[in-house]
């Protein structure tokens, strides 16, 4: 599997926001949607569902592609902005007189089903809504396609979008972190709790080489394993490959960093990318992991907001000149849910 | 009135659908709602139903008269004249 | 490639609790749709299709605690019908551990959520089940009263959602990813679900009349439903009784509004035709259509259109059971598939109650009663929002 095209949409360089207006989470920075969606189209479109096609229609035009074969979305909570607002509209107005359009947009299916609806694309389109293996399964979903037909052009994508009843949830049931957003959190994690963030990454990928572009050389998918299997795991799928970076999933909940720890202690020689302290932790976070992966190997850097260790031997390059040939993307949510991607070169 | 009734209507439509292309001043009272002209679809129909009722007090129990009643800004306006 | 063969299946909806039950009630023509709305939903001239038992009483049936555990109804209906499909496959939790797991459902703990959403602007704790408001819980679940280890996803695509978890397990028991799986969905009823369809205007306050030239919309349904699939090598192996063969899936995409079909059924068309292709079966080797036939205007037409596009003038016997159980959602694709299997193996055909005219735009009339037959191939349809169409083939095993 080759990505050939691949757009992102997430709080990397977004993080002094959270800081100017204590919140205690990560949101994205933005672009100007209009550049790819028209407004008329925008019109109903949540905030997860403009980050989704967004990303989407942005992919296959890096990819050249104007029809994928397949649209594969993974996204844990849909459009929650949408659904807070239907939820709200039922008790205000007491079950009479809603709009139907929050509703709509509210079921988890709607990005991949908008992206179909504007490019007109009639072909199959799967939403996958689990967790921290809702990206993971439509990588796996593709993987099976191009496995009997590489020469197909598939659209896969993972986005999530955070909003304060979001962010409330978590943090009274336990597993977010409360307080406003510290950037050391990542460097010095304390206590439990994830620093919640949210993002969108889509790529659309193909069987067919492309001269430079990213390999999916596997993944691998555990299922609450114990910290020996996600090591089997992970050797499995890496064998003799001499992996120069793991972009890892750490959450800033101290509690979840033990896996982590096992990985890089068994990879000592690769560099390590907590890429969380830059976007935050959210259903669909493996895929913007892997956007970062294929962005290192292909420009060479990763973004100053990520948490970087450097364990490279000729430490005079800067971690903006950092040349990677092969990157493990591990990524677990809450324990259960663990993906290990592994990215390399055409 | 009929026309400070369309003008209304015109910045509640607009409103109401999120419209945020639509120059006001590009849309004439009799030109089409829906299919050509400003390209409204079924969810809009259902969402002026609402907004009906809700700022004008006018019930429409059946969607299919929508479609008559929401053939132009002027067929609208009349409409909400002649039911208040 | 490996045939995939059906080896067990359980089922919980407004028509029983179990198979048997469901089995009963189709054959007696007893329809299911006794709810008025759902207890805590002012909606009460909307009849729904309601599975009648409280959470308490499912817990009890499930075996679970529902006081020590964090369940929604979601989660409870999904670990019956979970229940009752490892059973009657004769399978024990030991050979599910490389088994896959995918399950479906669009709302998921809704149930739970909507309630907690309310007690959240009034400044309440949530309740311990919150963390059940996701639509992966009732997976996990799953997954872990039985032991699955090697797979497990969930799958959202409005209605055709547990047709595509069915396809989905087919698709990796053929790429030799596992050797069986467990597949279907769960869906319980929510006021959230209940005003949705309603502001969308197509619910009908009396009870639906699916394919009718007068019929007025759809009854919400709940229910769960799930089948065990395996390869024949395993199913052999282990010397498994088969009650059906998955001869064809296919998954399309209407792509042209977000809620309504196209005039010409275009989704539904191919999404038929494919599946047809790829079991190698041409339209006159259907012998019967489990429709998705909702009751709403715009499905049973655009379905209708696409049914004779395909089969001309060799359109076969057809019914929608959304008729007696209301429209289950998530769940729809693999309550049919039951009811698909059902009658390739019990040759009774269900009736599609309450028809009394036909479309005039089709003409087409559904089986108006239960009726013996003698059927081996049997064409499952399952359209959802989002333009999403999947039809499933069934054939006697």
């Amino acid at each position: 599997m080759y990505i050939h095209g691949a757009a992102s949409i997430s709080p990397l360089g977004n993080l002094q926001h959270s800081k100017n207006e204590a919140l205690p989470y990560l949101e994205s920075l933005e672009p100007d949607y209009a550049e790819i969606i028209a407004p008329r189209a925008m019109r109903r479109m949540g905030k997860a569902v403009k980050m989704g096609v967004y990303c989407g229609l942005k992919s296959l035009k890096e990819a050249g592609v104007d029809q994928p074969d397949r649209i594969i979305v993974g996204t844990g909570l849909g459009c929650m902005s949408d659904t807070e607002k239907f939820l709200n509209n039922i008790v205000d107005d007491q079950e009479t007189l809603l709009n139907p359009t929050p509703f709509i947009q509210s079921t988890h299916n709607t990005i991949a089903g908008q992206i179909a609806l504007m490019i007109k694309c009639e072909s199959y389109n799967f939403t996958y809504v689990h967790r921290g293996f809702s990206f993971e399964s439509a990588l796996l979903d593709a993987e099976l396609f191009l496995a009997d037909n590489p020469s197909e052009n598939i659209l896969i994508g993972g986005v999530d979008a955070i909003t304060p009843h979001v962010h409330n949830v978590g943090f009274k049931l336990g597993y977010a972190k409360g307080k406003v957003f510290d950037p050391e959190a990542f460097a010095n994690p304390n206590g439990p709790g994830a620093l919640l963030g949210e993002g969108s990454a889509f790529f659309s990928v193909s069987g067919e080489p492309a001269a430079e572009a990213t390999k999916v050389k596997g993944l691998k998918m555990v299922y609450k394993p114990s910290t020996a299997e996600v090591l089997e795991a992970a050797t499995d799928l890496i064998g003799e490959t001499s992996i120069d970076m793991i972009v890892m999933g750490n959450s800033g909940d101290e509690n979840e960093d033990s896996f982590y720890n096992t990985i890089a202690k068994t990879y000592p020689k690769a560099s390590s990318a907590k890429f969380k302290s830059g976007v935050g932790e959210y259903h669909s976070a493996t895929a913007l992991g892997m956007w970062i992966g294929h962005e290192l190997i292909q420009n060479g850097a990763v973004h100053k907001d990520i948490h970087i260790v450097d364990n490279r031997e000729e430490s005079s390059n800067g971690i903006d000149d950092f040349d990677a040939n092969n990157v493990l993307i591990y990524n677990h949510f809450r324990g259960n849910n663990h993906g290990l991607i592994l990215l390399g070169r055409a | 009135m009929m026309e400070e009734l369309i003008e209304k209507l015109k910045g509640q439509i607009i409103e109401q659908l999120n419209l945020v292309d639509v120059n006001p001043e590009e849309v004439g009272p009799e030109d089409p709602l829906f299919g050509d002209g400003l390209g409204l679809d079924s969810i809009d129909a259902l969402e002026l139903i609402v907004m009906l009722e809700k700022i004008y007090g006018i019930k429409i129990e059946n969607p299919e008269e929508g479609k008559t009643i929401f053939m132009s800004l002027k067929s609208l306006a009349t409409y909400i004249t002649e039911n208040k | 490639m490996s045939r995939i063969l059906v080896t067990g299946m359980g089922a919980i909806s407004s028509i029983g609790q179990d198979v048997e039950e469901n089995y009963s009630s189709l054959c007696e023509e007893q329809h299911g749709l006794h709810g008025k709305a759902i207890p805590y939903s002012s909606l009460k001239h909307l009849p729904t299709g309601e599975v009648p038992f409280s959470n308490e009483q499912l817990a009890e049936k499930a075996g679970v605690d529902i006081d020590a555990q964090t369940w929604s109804r979601t989660d409870l209906l999904g670990i019956i019908a979970a229940q009752e499909a490892v059973q009657s496959a004769g399978l024990v939790d030991s050979d599910l551990s490389k088994a896959a797991l995918i399950s479906a459902t669009t709302v998921g703990g809704m149930d739970v959520y909507e309630q907690y959403h309310e007690a959240l602007r009034k400044k309440l704790d949530p309740p311990t089940n919150l963390i059940a408001y996701d639509c992966a819980d009732s997976t996990e679940k799953i997954a872990d009263q039985f032991g699955i280890m090697e797979f497990v996803t969930s799958i959202s695509t409005a209605c055709s959602s547990s047709a595509n978890a069915i396809m989905l397990g087919a698709r990796l028991i053929k790429a030799g990813k596992v050797d069986r799986a467990l597949v279907g969905g769960t869906e319980a009823l929510a006021r959230f679900t209940i005003n949705g369809f309603n502001s969308l205007k197509i619910l009908d306050d009396q009870l639906c009349q699916p394919f009718d030239k007068d019929r007025r919309g759809l009854n919400l349904g709940e229910g769960a439903a799930f089948l065990i699939i395996e390869s024949e090598e395993a199913a052999s192996k282990r010397g498994a009784t088969p009650l059906a063969e998955l001869l064809g899936y296919s998954n399309r995409n209407d792509a042209y509004h977000q809620t309504a079909s196209s005039p010409d059924g275009s989704g539904a068309f191919s999404a038929m035709k494919e599946t047809l292709e790829m079991a190698g079966i041409q339209p006159d080797a259907v012998d019967f259509i489990n429709a998705h036939g909702t009751g709403t205007g715009n499905n049973d037409l655009s379905e209708s259109i696409a049914i004779k596009r395909l089969f001309g003038k060799n359109t076969p016997p057809f019914s929608s059971t959304k008729s007696f159980t209301g429209h289950t959602l998530a769940t729809a694709g693999s309550i049919q598939a039951v009811f698909s299997i059902l009658t390739l193996n019990r040759g009774k055909a269900f009736a599609n109650l309450r028809f009394e005219s036909a479309i005039e735009e089709t003409d087409l009339t559904p089986l108006l009663e239960t009726t013996d037959v003698n059927y081996k191939v049997i064409l499952s349809n399952s359209f959802g929002f989002g333009g999403n169409s999947s039809s499933l083939l069934f054939g006697k095993a």
